[in-house]
């Protein structure tokens, strides 16, 4: 953003010379009594990004979404949005919106739920309403109860997105939904936010799906943040060796292999970076091929048994 | 982003990516906060809310209280008791259920609702019992009226006691509409203290929550029995004006409202 954009709104220029992350959390825990959902966690948002909430389930996801939108509360820790705090400030939470998994409606029809969304969300769209309802084929004199599980997530996925709130949340939202529909949801996602850029968090395990979504990724383990970084950085920082297992095994020694697997003699390897032009040098001359991880690839080594792979990352 | 916790990547701002996609003064980030208003405005949202089910809390309660008011009076045509003094029934006490029924809902059903579209819980709470006022309110003059008929007809010509009830509601008709007024908010907020604790601590924290309340009652019968105040208490009871009762019904209703707000603040959904 640039603070000369519009110079003819003074509330907007007032607002752009104040640049302060979206979402500003430090030292963030949430302890139940015998579990700790969230442990020191710290982290910021900027403004206008789609950032990925990954990790596995029950490893604090929701309850980190919950805490910043003064759902759940903290035990330690502080936690600002737009520069405040989110618990019991209108103010605040009127520029939020957040829609989880199994979001409880009362018993009302689909129209007259979106009908009162949209007088609680200050931006809400009813022509982008309309064109997701009819995306999504949901039929709205029926009431919510008796909606299927895709068509109820549904509901959820076009609050979030019609209501184009400055902050928006999205918690697992598409339990039920089948793959057309959530590709509806990606691509429209997509498209409003390429319009109407605003910040989005978004959980989800179908991190494949959403990889190429996402602007920042954050990866959260038992409680704690493991990984964090714009997503194509953090891409780079592991690669794929593939080849003999001989010149595999010479290549990946002295690294962190995060995973490995060998069929006749062939072998492929996951290691971390960084790699130079030399590296990549001795690679080809050793007849190896290197390519970049997915995401998914990433989160599943950082989550996953090798925990002290998210370690050497940063090393 | 920047996490500082196990892994610590350096920050990328993308400058690019953010240019390209803003086109000025269509970033959503931009307005500026307004506190007093944007809880005013929540807190009439929360009205608006409650009232999409409109049906739910207007003509549902008085349709079916009107259903078992016609059962009733049927019944009443046949049998024709002889007095209208010695008739009773408990027909009115659906509409009492009816308020708790609302209390419960708009804590496990409209709560979660509101809460995902950004409204505080004290706004919710605040709109919530401008409703409930409202509400109770209107159900009392209705009830208060339809008291004052029966007492003026003896009974709906059949000796049917139904609205006016005894000792309750048969006194004056400002006594009938305070007394109607301050128990459907009683009742109201019982139940929806008891859908916040449902909502808050499950089916084992209200099944402590009632068990609490039996408890409590059990003990101040055994206070009671032991200090030998039952007779004073009947006493009052039975002659006490009714401003003495209506007095104690207002101050369960206020302990009630209390408790609502307490636990809703520390609601989490």
């Amino acid at each position: 953003m640039t603070p000369m954009a519009t110079p003819a709104d003074p509330t907007r220029t007032a607002h752009l010379t104040d640049d302060r992350p979206v979402i500003e959390v430090e030292h963030l825990s949430r302890r139940y009594r015998d579990t700790t959902a969230l442990d020191d966690v710290s982290l910021t948002v900027q403004p206008d990004t789609i950032t990925g909430l990954l990790g596995r389930n029950g490893a604090g996801k929701s309850t980190l979404m919950k805490v910043l939108t003064g759902q759940e509360l903290a035990s330690a820790g502080s936690v600002r949005v737009f520069g405040q705090s989110p618990l019991e400030h209108d103010s605040v939470l009127r520029r939020v919106v957040f829609i989880k998994e199994g979001q409880v409606y009362p018993d009302i029809s689909v129209r007259r739920a979106l009908e009162a969304a949209s007088w609680c969300c200050p931006g809400w769209d009813h022509d982008l309403a309309r064109e997701l309802v009819a995306d999504f084929d949901l039929p709205l004199r029926r009431p919510i109860k008796k909606l299927s599980r895709g068509m109820h997530s549904a509901v959820g996925i076009i609050i979030g997105l019609a209501a184009r709130a400055e902050l928006t949340f999205f918690d697992e939202p598409y339990l039920g939904l089948d793959a057309v529909a959530r590709h509806v949801f990606y691509d429209r996602l997509l498209a409003d936010y390429a319009e109407h850029p605003r910040t989005v968090v978004l959980s989800t395990h179908l991190i494949d799906e959403v990889a190429n979504l996402l602007e920042q990724v954050v990866v959260i383990d038992r409680g704690r943040i493991v990984l964090s970084g714009a997503a194509d950085e953090l891409r780079e920082h592991a690669v794929s060796v593939a080849g003999s297992s001989r010149a595999v095994t010479e290549f990946t020694t002295g690294r962190t292999v995060w995973r490995t697997g060998s069929l006749a003699g062939q072998t492929v390897s996951t290691v971390a970076g960084p790699f130079t032009d030399l590296d990549e040098a001795r690679a080809a001359a050793a007849g190896l091929r290197l390519a970049p991880v997915s995401l998914q690839e990433l989160v599943v080594a950082a989550t996953g048994r090798r925990r002290d792979a998210a370690a050497e990352l940063s090393a | 982003m920047n996490a500082t916790g196990a892994t610590r990547i350096p920050t990328v701002d993308r400058p690019i990516l953010r240019q390209e996609s803003t086109v000025p003064g269509t970033s959503l980030t931009s307005r500026p906060a307004r506190p007093r208003s944007a809880m005013r405005a929540n807190v009439f949202n929360v009205v608006r809310m409650h009232l999409v089910d409109r049906y739910g809390y207007t003509f549902l309660p008085w349709g079916i209280l009107a259903l078992v008011f016609g059962l009733t009076y049927a019944i009443f045509a046949v049998v024709h008791p002889p007095s209208y003094e010695d008739s009773a029934t408990g027909g009115l006490s659906t509409m009492f259920i009816f308020l708790t029924v609302i209390g419960i809902q708009t804590a496990t059903r409209t709560l979660p609702f509101a809460m995902s579209l950004g409204i505080s819980r004290r706004s919710y709470f605040l709109g919530t019992w401008l409703l409930g006022v409202v509400l109770s309110a209107v159900f009392a003059v209705l009830v208060a009226v339809l008291a004052e008929i029966e007492m003026t007809t003896r009974g709906w010509g059949v000796n049917l006691r139904f609205f006016a009830i005894p000792w309750l509601l048969d006194g004056p008709w400002y006594q009938n509409l305070a007394t109607s007024f301050i128990l459907l908010m009683l009742f109201m907020a019982a139940g929806m203290w008891s859908g916040l604790i449902h909502q808050r601590w499950g089916v084992p924290g209200n099944v402590v929550f009632l068990a609490g309340w039996a408890v409590l009652a059990a003990a101040a019968i055994l206070v009671i029995t032991w200090r030998g105040w039952w007779g004073d208490i009947w006493r009052f009871l039975a002659e006490a004006d009714m401003i003495g009762v209506i007095g104690v019904f207002a101050l369960l209703a206020l302990g009630a409202l209390t408790g609502t707000y307490l636990t809703i603040r520390r609601i989490v959904v």
